[in-house]
């Protein structure tokens, strides 16, 4: 039976929320705090270029270290447990941290011509279960989550 | 106790000790450090010969990993982000201990001229973890621990790039001690080894990433990276290159070559932390306390020229980048504590120089108990002088 390739740009979701460098961490939480888990936001330059991602991880870290980016490689570092009702947070800082600093300065995604069945490996062997996808430009066109992954393939099964 | 008992046993014991000290704010390598020197051999020798005589293997796969790990540093967004300031400190701190310590070693205390560079290059090294740990505990925020934070970051970098080039001209000179021609010899037979291990570490790199495509999931991820850490370091030693530089500059290729190049690094830390703890363990375990009375002079003046050493580099860097006063003065001494890596060079060079070995694994170890249990409180009061931290918080 001829099996019908789907690719990334079929299956992606298309009407993506995104930040500037600029924006600051107060913005953020507000245009966030309505979702029911923390997304993980695309950084975009104004012609929409992806130059870096947020997730929940990279907020928390702000206000332990400044710069989670610098010390990644430092080895034999104690793996502590992070207290998150001990952080170091003044109201200031809403408007002091802009998404440039706390941004993943080399953020993980998908080229929209990519095959599904690709992209679900390129997940599962980073641990992620959302990335952006971007055009041959390095625009920013979609996300796409494993979850997209699953129900394509369910609705190409016919399930529903 | 058999090997397979004193393994189980330094992991527990390791981990319960690291478990206590943590509670009096002291890093981790501190615990393992102290524990391998009392159950060693000089103390109540309780672990097997077997695992004591596997210390280099075990340095050697722990270092390898360690340098692997150390590559990342050098990606580019990691330069942009750093800026001149932290360069050219770390750079001057860490070239700043080499020649101090290398000078008084050679001239003062009349050490041959190999074993003074060996000296000079393992001081360069200094402690992330343990700087991190005190920024954290004070909550430290402001430029000067933002500096301090950028320089421990890709110090260790730099000692491990000086260390290979001086383990290789070392290991030159004392080879080709007795030809009259000696010193150009060296210079070849060093040249030689540092840029054999370049090209090796840029092949291994090369290969890792492009046959990645065949690997799809985190399982074989592991596998694969750990496989191509040894297969580099395998090949370095069977022909007597760098495993330290062969292993670093995979990891610094394959940062920048690599589009996904985080998965590589992230899928060590599930195996990465019992062997650093056997690792720790065991380098306490060579020292020997029979050679710790003969230390004396050596030891202190390594332990203070070694931060007059960073503190006058730490200054110079900051002078030449235009930095603040406040880090130009302290910075240095947010520098003292120092830990794995010097004792992972310090091990190389005990496999290296047998006959010398002892006293240089013994030197270091004594100083890496000196500089951890009073390395953070230095660090603790250059922040504190930089305004970082409230007095007396």
């Amino acid at each position: 039976m001829d099996k019908k390739v789907l690719w990334v740009s079929n299956v992606m979701a298309k009407e993506i929320i995104t930040v500037t460098r600029g924006t600051t961490l107060s913005s953020l939480l507000k245009k966030f705090h309505k979702f029911h888990t923390f997304p993980l936001i695309p950084v975009v330059e104004k012609d929409g270029r992806l130059v870096g991602t947020i997730s929940f991880k990279e907020i928390v870290e702000i206000f332990r270290t400044k710069g989670l980016e610098l010390i990644k490689g430092i080895p034999f570092l104690d793996k502590d447990e992070l207290d998150i009702f001990d952080l170091d947070i003044n109201e200031d800082e809403g408007l002091l941290f802009v998404a440039e600093d706390l941004m993943k300065t080399k953020p993980l995604f998908l080229e929209e011509e990519t095959t599904l069945e690709d992209a679900y490996k390129t997940m599962k062997i980073n641990s992620v279960d959302v990335m952006p996808v971007v055009d041959k430009e390095g625009r920013i066109t979609g996300m796409l989550g494993i979850f997209d992954i699953f129900v394509s393939i369910f609705k190409q099964k016919g399930l529903f | 106790m058999n090997t397979i008992l004193s393994l189980g046993f330094i992991l527990l014991v390791g981990l319960l000790f690291a478990k206590i000290i943590g509670k009096f704010k002291f890093p981790s390598v501190t615990a393992y450090l102290v524990i391998g020197i009392i159950i060693g051999p000089s103390i109540f020798n309780v672990i097997s010969k077997n695992v004591t005589g596997m210390s280099g293997f075990i340095s050697t796969v722990a270092l390898s990993i360690i340098a692997f790990s150390i590559g990342q540093n050098f990606s580019r967004e990691n330069f942009r982000q750093i800026g001149k300031t932290i360069l050219w400190i770390s750079i001057l701190e860490a070239c700043g201990a080499w020649l101090i310590v290398t000078f008084v070693f050679l001239v003062i205390l009349h050490q041959p001229f190999y074993i003074a560079i060996l000296f000079g290059a393992i001081s360069s090294a200094t402690a992330p973890a343990a700087t991190l740990m005190v920024i954290r505990e004070y909550k430290a925020k402001g430029v000067f621990t933002n500096t301090l934070l950028g320089v421990v970051a890709i110090d260790d970098a730099w000692c491990l790039l000086i260390f290979s080039v001086s383990l290789a001209i070392s290991k030159a000179i004392h080879a080709n001690l007795v030809a009259p021609s000696f010193l150009m010899q060296a210079f070849f037979a060093s040249i030689l080894g540092i840029s054999g291990s370049f090209l090796l570490g840029g092949i291994t790199a090369w290969c890792l990433s492009y046959l990645s495509r065949y690997i799809h999931t985190p399982a074989e991820l592991l596998t694969y990276t750990l496989g191509f850490i040894l297969l580099n370091s395998g090949i370095a030693s069977a022909f007597n290159l760098s495993v330290l530089l062969a292993n670093m500059v995979m990891g610094a290729l394959l940062v920048n070559i690599n589009k996904e190049p985080s998965k590589f690094f992230d899928s060590l830390h599930s195996v990465d932390s019992p062997i650093y703890l056997v690792f720790f363990v065991l380098a306490g375990a060579s020292l020997e306390v029979n050679l710790l009375l003969k230390l004396g002079i050596m030891g202190i003046c390594y332990v203070i020229f070694r931060v007059a050493g960073k503190m006058l580099g730490a200054y110079a860097g900051g002078k030449i980048s235009g930095a603040p006063m406040a880090v130009r003065r302290y910075l240095g001494l947010g520098l003292v504590p120092q830990a794995g890596v010097a004792l992972g060079a310090a091990l190389v060079a005990k496999t290296d120089f047998p006959a010398v070995g002892g006293i240089i694994i013994t030197t270091i170890v004594a100083t890496t108990v000196v500089y951890e249990l009073f390395g953070p409180f230095c660090t603790k009061i250059a922040l504190e002088k930089a305004g970082d931290i409230e007095i007396g918080k």
